[in-house]
């Protein structure tokens, strides 16, 4: 089973403040062929779909994209505009 | 309630009954109504014809979360086309407490002097503001607080507005009584030069709280609007990072406009994004706030004081279009020098997109270096020394862009784009181009939406539904933010407006509104000489790569012109 490894990028309030400081992104290896969903699971973040966008290569995508080594994966609470 | 009109050429005020056909519209919609009816739409904007016009939403007037906005009008000094500028604050909720249905201010001063309006429960009087003319915003507002006390609320211009520079507006006090509430675009400040009016003053100490027709009605649907409000995720995004949330999610798109619209992603992101700003406003204490409501009763608290590193406040708020717009647009990525240049634009009168905009212009011209926050701050100071050049930046980027022959230049209808890159976010392109604002952010953003922002077939549509349901929100009175309230329980809309006024309004009141108000201002434009030719973006956006995405505008024109078809 080959592994891809993937960046999540975390946005605003799913950014998380440690006595570290913020963490803004994780390091995830996955199985090739599994979800952002599946993935999501692992990490144990929860998020809502409907009020979240998902953003590779600057496109949105749905919690079933399946991510390629290298991606970044942008989770973005979604927001309408400043 | 009543329309006040103040005549500037004998300095008499007049009180009427509003006409049967502006009842039941409010803010940007009855601004439309009043220039179809009473302006030339072929006159000189800065001249006699022209109105100055105030007109709180239909909602404005009990505190009801975000919905107390007063939308000011006129024909644009920038466009020369319709304008509504709207802006949080105190004004809105004050006017109606003195029964306000639209404020008019008409003809021209036929000498030099200047005047503050002071309104209040007996009327309009004119009163000299010779003391005050020349100064800036801040100092402007704290004579004013002085003079007529703390309890007023207060709308003026600063030294742009009395040049009569394009790109002036018009500042109202927060409910702290700073006046940093601008109702920025379009020029509007530079119209109430030409009346010489320096501020409106307006004391409701006496005023009333306007009737509702059925208390316990409205009472159970302001419950449940403001619940759903609450709950809304958004809501808390916006109280913990203001506007300034979004520079992520429009870089995360390729849409952040770098260097004066040549580049859709800024390699100083990190620096500049409101999770960064949050973290420094948290560490620097004092005076620095997080959040912040603008006007009373809001919810969202959107807004924020950003604070120097001893915790002094450098300004209030710092947003996210002024962030875009004086940042990336300009390469700098020091927040602290944008808030430094965003206070002393605001003390100008001046509106920070189109400055920020003129300023990309400037550096694209070889005015500055793409990154020089001292010298963008040096071309700030010669707006203010009012040098040639300063005369001319302080008419915004258009103007910037033909003085210094300067064809990259981001303005549609000679107004400037906010900060979302139109070639990365498209539909956000259609509502610049097609909206009869003028490139206006708030007239609808489509950057929210779950589609392909690159596909251009897809556009059209989720622009027009924004822009149908902004137009609404604008006439309600309604801030952009309570809208996510609305969503979630929208037959709130006409349960509200029924118990206020007691009339019987259709389900869809909102869209009714919105279409209404688009109508009459394209109706307004059509008759001030406006074509299909002004509903586009700029050329080079259409032929010119923007990276990473590597995309350019290309919308169909058929799209731009059938958008506003069967309105
Ligand atoms: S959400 Fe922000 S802009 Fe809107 S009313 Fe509240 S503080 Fe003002």
């Amino acid at each position: 089973m080959s592994e891809v490894e993937v960046t999540f990028q975390l946005h605003t309030i799913l950014q998380v403040q440690t006595p570290n400081g913020r963490i803004t992104a994780l390091r995830h290896r996955m199985v090739n062929g599994q979800s952002i969903e599946d993935a999501l699971q692992d990490l144990g973040i929860q998020i809502s779909p409907e009020e979240t966008l998902i953003v590779v290569n600057r496109q949105n995508v749905g919690v079933d994209y399946q991510p390629k080594d290298g991606d970044v994966i942008h989770l973005i609470p979604a927001i309408a505009g400043g | 309630m009543n329309v006040w009109r103040i005549d500037l050429a004998n300095q008499k005020f007049s009180l009427e009954e509003v006409p049967a056909h502006w009842e039941q519209i409010g803010g940007r919609a009855l601004i439309a109504q009043v220039l179809l009816d009473e302006v030339n739409p072929l006159c000189d904007p800065l001249g006699p014809y022209n109105k100055l016009i105030l007109a709180p939403g239909l909602l404005v007037g009990h505190m009801l979360s975000s919905c107390d906005r007063i939308s000011f009008g006129g024909k644009s000094p920038l466009t020369g086309g319709v304008k509504e500028s709207n802006a949080g604050g105190t004004t809105g909720l004050k006017l109606v407490y003195l029964g306000i249905k639209t404020l008019l201010l008409e003809n021209a001063p036929q000498d030099d002097r200047w005047w503050v309006i002071y309104l209040n429960k007996d009327g309009a009087k004119f009163e000299s503001a010779q003391d005050i003319v020349g100064l800036g915003v801040y100092a402007t507002a704290e004579k004013l607080l002085e003079r007529y006390g703390k309890d007023v609320a207060i709308a003026l211009i600063g030294p742009a507005g009395e040049r009569l520079q394009l790109a002036a507006g018009i500042q109202n006090l927060d409910k702290d009584r700073v006046p940093s509430r601008i109702a920025a675009r379009g020029g509007l400040g530079a119209l109430m030069g030409s009346k010489h009016v320096k501020a409106i003053v307006i004391d409701a100490k006496e005023g009333v709280k306007p009737e509702i027709k059925d208390l316990e009605s409205f009472k159970a649907a302001q419950k449940r609007f403001t619940k759903s409000l609450m709950d809304h995720p958004q809501t808390k995004i916006y109280a913990d990072y203001g506007t300034n949330a979004m520079p992520g999610m429009s870089d995360g798109f390729g849409g952040m406009p770098t260097r004066n619209f040549s580049a859709g992603h800024f390699e100083g992101l990190e620096r500049i994004r409101g999770e960064t700003m949050r973290e420094f406003l948290l560490q620097r204490g004092g005076e620095a706030q997080t959040t912040h409501a603008c006007m009373p009763g809001c919810t969202i608290r959107c807004s924020n004081v950003y604070a120097d590193e001893k915790g002094k406040a450098i300004v209030s708020p710092l947003e996210y279009e002024t962030v875009g717009l004086l940042g990336p647009n300009l390469g700098i990525d020091d927040l602290d020098m944008i808030a430094r240049m965003n206070y002393e634009i605001n003390d100008l009168g001046l509106d920070t997109i189109d400055i920020g905009a003129a300023l990309g212009v400037a550096a694209e011209a070889g005015l500055m270096e793409f990154g020089d926050a001292k010298r963008a701050m040096e071309l700030i100071q010669e707006i203010r020394k009012g040098t040639v050049l300063g005369r001319v930046l302080g008419n915004g980027a258009a103007v910037t862009g033909r003085a210094l022959n300067v064809r990259r230049v981001p303005v549609v209808k000679g107004q400037a784009m906010s900060a979302y890159e139109p070639r990365a976010i498209k539909g956000t392109g259609v509502t610049y181009a097609t909206s009869p604002q003028g490139a206006d952010h708030t007239a609808g953003l489509t950057i929210r939406a779950k589609i392909d922002h690159l596909d251009p077939k897809v556009q059209a549509e989720v622009s027009r539904t924004v822009q149908i349901n902004m137009a609404g929100y604008d006439s309600l009175g309604a801030c952009v933010f309570a809208g996510n309230g609305f969503a979630g329980v929208p037959e709130t809309i006409k349960q509200l407006i029924e118990a206020r006024y007691g009339w019987e309004v259709a389900e869809n009141f909102l869209q009714e509104l919105g279409k209404k108000a688009i109508k009459l201002e394209r109706e307004f434009n059509r008759r001030a000489g406006f074509t299909a030719a002004d509903d586009r973006l700029p050329e080079f956006m259409t032929y010119e790569p923007l990276p990473p995405n590597h995309s350019v505008f290309d919308v169909s024109e058929q799209d731009l012109d059938h958008i506003f078809d069967n309105l």
